[in-house]
């Protein structure tokens, strides 16, 4: 079809489709808005732009054996050819959460994975539920070495909002007392391995600085508000029937529902914000159905856009006006610019002689995690990178995947060394911070159109000089450090890892005190219309690099807060 | 050196004088897969998947119908190289055999069949390293060692392999990170 523009229907009378609050998006962060402004009594309406997914009833592969998947969960030449981005996150038990290439296509100037998942949930269902706080070391960082814009707020901002929502989520941890890796609220903790523990006393006795502590996880090691407690399966991407894990769909939106403040309209594809010139404010938001690509408005006296890092930055660079010639909200040009991931896919692993008469049982749904230790506070500056990395880790004996690979045996000895544990093997990756840079950018293709005639969204990202040195290190330290606690075989490696592999996509409309540089302020409003919110990755003005989902949530829950307070106080 | 590995190592210097050489190695791996000849010979792919992953104590290959699944897994998830080189594996195994003993592989007993894959797993040697790598890379993996991944994938997937040989727990209920070996512990099956 043509310009959605030109054929806007609306179906139905603006009292109709008026609420206190819109929610654009309804993954990990916009699931939280929708808990907070339902919870504060608001009418809200949430926008999600793919299918409705039931909490339970749609996890169709929850309860399926390996031998009743007709490829094994193996990834087919199908998959690859037609879904070559989104294949590299999913299998057999979890394709359904992602979307398919062809029909949502987008234009990689450079490779970046795109990966998506357009349903209610989000990609809060297939997330990885490392859940680590930020601390004033990242704060400080863009204004202390000058790389993007500094942050707004600091670690005393955002703390107790972070409490608030980890007592919520449920999250399992040890409290450490790590200055720039600060506790969270904390159910009991998921405990390390023989090896691990071995690791963690040699890793501990010999380098200074550095922690080994449990995988900080979103799972539940014990029932929690109604939720759970984890069954230890491991198959959490497929969505959990125990709530073992937390989601938009097991545990936000049910309580926002719970409220009868809720309405949620799936198959809504936002393609504009409405503005009033003479108000300076946001009135609502233009939908085109993904179905029946019929036009619909919506309008609310807040509007929280929480669509994630690239299609935020899209939908306001496609909501052009007079007011707006460049993008809603875009006076500054920083819509869409300073795009972040982590780099993640360099480490070390090693193999361990010993331990020979231990193992384990159940599949813990993390491992462990070896909190950033380069360009701390105090210490001496790396001579080749700013900033640093942390590593996740996990220690396991070989199981038949890899001793299928070890040697050229087969026949009866080879089944029953197939049937033995092996060798422990301990596999270290690090996930690193990405330099704030404004060529790292997304842009909006003037002629190419998807099927809803909206402009194909264009990425432009590349790793810098210190994300490449930083990834040597990483290697480099990882090896020392297993070399250091006894392991053989020690092999660092470099998968060569596309941007955008660790999906945690942030930047493109980062927060700031000047608006001539930034696009929010400090309590994530839009600095030019202060009834939009913005709350989701795009807010980033840097990413430490801790796995971020986390501090959505407590920006979101924060700026909830504010907005509702300010409506009480008639400033919206 | 021998020549084959004298060939390989130009392509570790990028030398592109081997494309002659290699180029009708190169047409069989990337020709169109003759993919009916898998459902023409399941009992072939069955006799050499028990040979892999017999029965013992416990089911072997055949009993778990890893050779059906083999076969789809070939099929569906193999790119077209490892297809071909896993097709064309098995009509030169087929030939072979009649050559060497005057009757098809599925004919003859256990004993010989092993001495042909033992043949075939030499023919199938890889070189260690990094020249390994690039012959996988450039090369595809050897028959041998797609029938061997192949077979233990559709076996420790299968209900008897993941349940039987290995140990399966679908829904554990909780964690034990440190236990002591049992005296016959098996492997998990998933992780």
């Amino acid at each position: 079809m043509g310009d959605p523009k030109q054929v806007h229907i609306n179906s139905g009378g603006t009292a109709e489709n008026t609420y206190d609050a819109i929610v654009v998006g309804s993954g990990i962060s916009g699931g939280w808005a929708a808990k907070e402004l339902c919870q504060k009594g608001l009418k809200t309406l949430l926008l999600e732009r793919g299918r409705n997914v039931e909490h339970i009833k749609d996890y169709t592969t929850a309860s399926m054996h390996p031998w009743e998947f007709v490829n094994r969960l193996q990834i087919t030449e199908q998959d690859r050819a037609e879904n070559p981005v989104q294949c590299q996150a999913y299998d057999e038990g979890s394709k359904h959460f992602y979307v398919n290439d062809q029909q949502h296509p987008y234009i990689q100037s450079k490779p970046f994975s795109w990966i998506r998942g357009y349903q209610v949930g989000g990609r809060s269902l297939v997330w990885g539920r490392q859940t680590y706080r930020l601390s004033d070391l990242d704060f400080e960082a863009n204004a202390k070495d000058g790389h993007g814009a500094a942050w707004p707020i600091g670690y005393k901002d955002l703390a107790p909002w972070y409490s608030y929502v980890e007592t919520f989520v449920g999250i399992s941890g040890q409290a450490e007392n790590i200055p720039h890796l600060p506790d969270s609220v904390f159910l009991p903790p998921m405990e390390m391995n023989c090896v691990e523990k071995h690791f963690k006393e040699a890793v501990t006795k010999q380098f200074k600085d550095r922690h080994v502590i449990h995988g900080r996880v979103a799972n539940l090691s014990k029932g929690w508000n109604g939720r759970g407690p984890c069954q230890y399966r491991n198959l959490c991407d497929r969505g959990c029937p125990f709530s073992g894990y937390f989601s938009s769909n097991s545990a936000t939106l049910p309580v926002a529902a719970a409220t009868g403040n809720l309405t949620l309209r799936p198959h809504a594809i936002v393609y504009e914000i409405i503005h009033d010139d003479k108000t300076g404010r946001a009135t609502g938001v233009r939908i085109i159905d993904e179905l029946t690509k019929k036009t619909t408005d919506y309008f609310a006296r807040i509007i929280f856009l929480n669509a994630s890092t690239i299609a935020t930055a899209a939908l306001l660079l496609q909501s052009r006006s007079n007011r707006f010639p460049n993008g809603f909200g875009n006076s500054s040009g920083q819509v869409g610019l300073n795009l972040m991931d982590h780099h993640v896919g360099s480490g070390a692993t090693g193999e361990y002689e010993g331990f020979t008469d231990q193992y384990y049982s159940g599949r813990r749904p993390t491992g462990i995690y070896i909190p950033r230790f380069r360009n701390l506070n105090g210490q001496a500056g790396h001579p080749d990178f700013v900033r640093g990395y942390g590593y996740q880790a996990d220690g396991e004996r070989r199981e038949w995947r890899d001793t299928m690979l070890a040697d050229d045996d087969f026949g009866a000895s080879y089944k029953a060394s197939l049937a033995k544990p092996g060798p422990w093997s301990m596999w270290m990756g690090a996930w690193g911070e990405c330099l704030p840079n404004p060529n790292n950018k997304i842009t909006l293709e003037k002629d190419k159109k998807d099927s809803w005639g909206l402009p194909l969204v264009n990425i432009l990202f590349e790793y810098g000089s210190n994300e490449l040195s930083m990834r040597k290190d990483a290697q480099q330290s990882a090896a020392e450090m297993l070399a250091a606690a006894g392991f053989t075989g020690v092999q660092p490696f470099d998968y060569h890892s596309v941007p955008g592999t660790a999906v945690h996509e942030m930047g493109t409309a980062r927060m700031g005190r000047d608006p001539k540089t930034s696009v929010l302020n400090e309590n994530n409003q839009l600095h030019e219309a202060k009834n939009v919110f913005i709350t989701d990755g795009s807010c980033m003005p840097s990413g430490g690099c801790q796995n971020p989902s986390l501090t959505y949530m407590a920006l979101t829950a924060r700026a909830c807060d504010f907005a509702v307070n300010e409506l009480k106080k008639n400033n919206l | 050196m021998n020549r084959r590995k004298a060939i390989l190592s130009l392509f570790l210097l990028g030398g592109g004088a081997t494309a002659g050489f290699t180029g009708y190695k190169w047409f069989s791996i990337h020709k169109t897969p003759d993919l009916q000849f898998l459902d023409n010979n399941k009992a072939l792919v069955a006799d050499l998947a028990e040979t892999i992953i017999p029965a013992t104590s416990t089911p072997g290959a055949k009993e778990a119908l890893a050779h059906l699944t083999i076969i789809s897994l070939i099929k569906e998830t193999a790119d077209r190289k490892t297809r071909n080189i896993f097709i064309d594996g098995l009509k030169d195994l087929a030939d072979y055999a009649v050559a060497q003993f005057n009757q098809p592989f599925t004919a003859l007993p256990a004993s010989r069949q092993k001495e042909i894959l033992l043949h075939f797993r030499e023919k199938g040697k890889n070189y260690s390293g990094l020249l390994g790598k690039v012959k996988n890379k450039f090369m595809g993996k050897s028959f041998f060692h797609i029938l061997k991944e192949y077979t233990t994938i559709a076996f420790c997937t299968s209900r008897p392999g993941a349940t039987q040989t290995l140990a399966y727990d679908f829904i554990p209920g909780n964690y034990k990170a440190c236990i002591p070996m049992a005296p016959d512990q098996k492997s998990w099956a998933t992780k």
